[in-house]
């Protein structure tokens, strides 16, 4: 997949995100250079780079308040919100009469997703790869699910054998990174509630297979604690055992004690990041 | 005339006082108000207070011609999302206003004790 097709597919998600929040007036994608990836139909190029730039202005100027990872300019008649998503920043404007829960659901959920799952599917990530795929495992941030891991593999092959430039730039960049430690992978998993007498409250739990994914990663690393973030910025360090109960294997879920529900101020059914500590 | 004055430096006394309050929370790493005439700072850090000025000062104005260019109306408040510290602008009257925050789970807490001040 080419940049074109990339951003083609991204302005398509975008427009699809204001058919479902129609209080949604712009959105807008645009890498740390300020060049843009994508924007929706109703924001002009124009529009588009009067806002780059606008943030370019502040970002410049952040050193003292670390490096810049969202902007919210709340107005009597609407909001902009630019959020830092996987190495890109989104732009979305709305109006006041936005709900904005379930906007904040949209864009923090959806858009992450559709560009991991573009750039899975691209050989030019936007994103570095960390990793060679065999000397050390998982180059990416985010892990696949066992199956999923297997339809790359067999997909990599094939592009492989397809383009050689491919396998050339694969392999370059295979040289670059021979030495870079794995980023930590980033589930994200739906909250479930954990309790009982003898539970205890500053342990989650997970899915068996996911832990063994983790410590295979790690080189049989016994991952004892994991981070836990919610999609309002709220995080804690926790430890992690594997789930007793196979009802709640393999559906996505981590298990968590009304006491660290409390901290993340999260409740059962939500969405967190979950992501394997290594000391 | 003089009647005037008196009431503007009251006004800005009174939310002195408030953000005082403000920066005793919990995340508080300061506050800087200012209007025309005056400017009012309390920083933990005050050598970061150059870096911090510029930086409220642009976020208000950048605030500004955004909420123009895409008719957002007023702008009530502009928050900058730093790695290690939050800034939260916003303008009462004429005076401008910036609390600096280094507790992310401390955040909505604060923005919301802003917001209730800047009504009352």
């Amino acid at each position: 997949m080419n940049d074109e097709v990339y951003s083609f597919a991204l302005k398509n998600t975008l427009d699809e995100i204001q058919n479902i929040c129609p209080e949604m007036k712009n959105s807008l994608v645009f890498k740390e250079d300020g060049s843009i990836i994508a924007r929706d139909e109703n924001t002009s190029e124009d529009l588009a780079a009067q806002i780059i730039e606008s943030f370019n202005t502040i970002s410049d100027k952040t050193d003292a308040i670390g490096s810049i990872e969202g902007i919210t300019l709340d107005c009597s008649k609407g909001e902009l919100q630019v959020l830092f998503i996987n190495e890109l920043y989104m732009v979305t404007v709305t109006t006041e009469k936005a709900d904005k829960n379930y906007v904040d659901t949209v864009t923090r959920v959806l858009v992450p997703t559709i560009l991991r799952l573009l750039e899975k599917i691209r050989p030019a990530p936007l994103k570095r790869r960390s990793l060679p795929k065999t000397k050390t495992p998982i180059p990416e941030d985010d892990v696949l699910e066992e199956d999923e891991l297997e339809e790359d593999t067999e997909e990599e092959s094939e592009e492989d054998t397809k383009d050689p430039r491919a396998k050339e730039d694969f392999d370059d960049e295979e040289a670059d990174n021979e030495d870079i430690i794995p980023e930590p992978p980033v589930h994200q998993l739906i909250v479930e509630n954990l309790g009982g007498l003898l539970v205890p409250s500053d342990t989650v739990r997970m899915d068996t297979e996911t832990l063994s994914q983790w410590e295979r990663l790690f080189e049989d690393v016994k991952i004892e604690e994991v981070n836990v973030e919610t999609f309002n910025g709220k995080s804690t360090r926790c430890k992690v055992k594997p789930m007793k109960d196979s009802k709640y294997e393999g559906k996505g879920i981590i298990r968590m004690p009304e006491k660290i529900q409390n901290i993340l101020q999260i409740r059962k059914s939500e969405l967190v990041r979950v992501k394997p500590v290594i000391d | 005339m003089s009647e005037a004055v008196a009431v503007e430096e009251s006004e800005v006394d009174s939310l002195r006082q408030d953000l005082e309050k403000v920066k005793e929370l919990d995340g508080v790493v300061g506050y800087i108000l200012r209007d025309s005439s005056t400017a009012m700072i309390n920083l933990d850090d005050p050598k970061k207070l150059v870096d911090y000025a510029i930086l409220s000062s642009l976020a208000l104005e950048v605030g500004d011609t955004l909420a123009k260019r895409l008719e957002l109306g007023d702008v009530r408040d502009i928050t900058l999302k730093g790695r290690d510290t939050k800034v939260v602008s916003l303008t009462r009257n004429e005076t401008k206003i910036s609390v600096f925050i280094d507790k992310e789970d401390e955040y909505e807490k604060i923005l919301s004790k802003l917001r209730s001040l800047r009504r009352s």
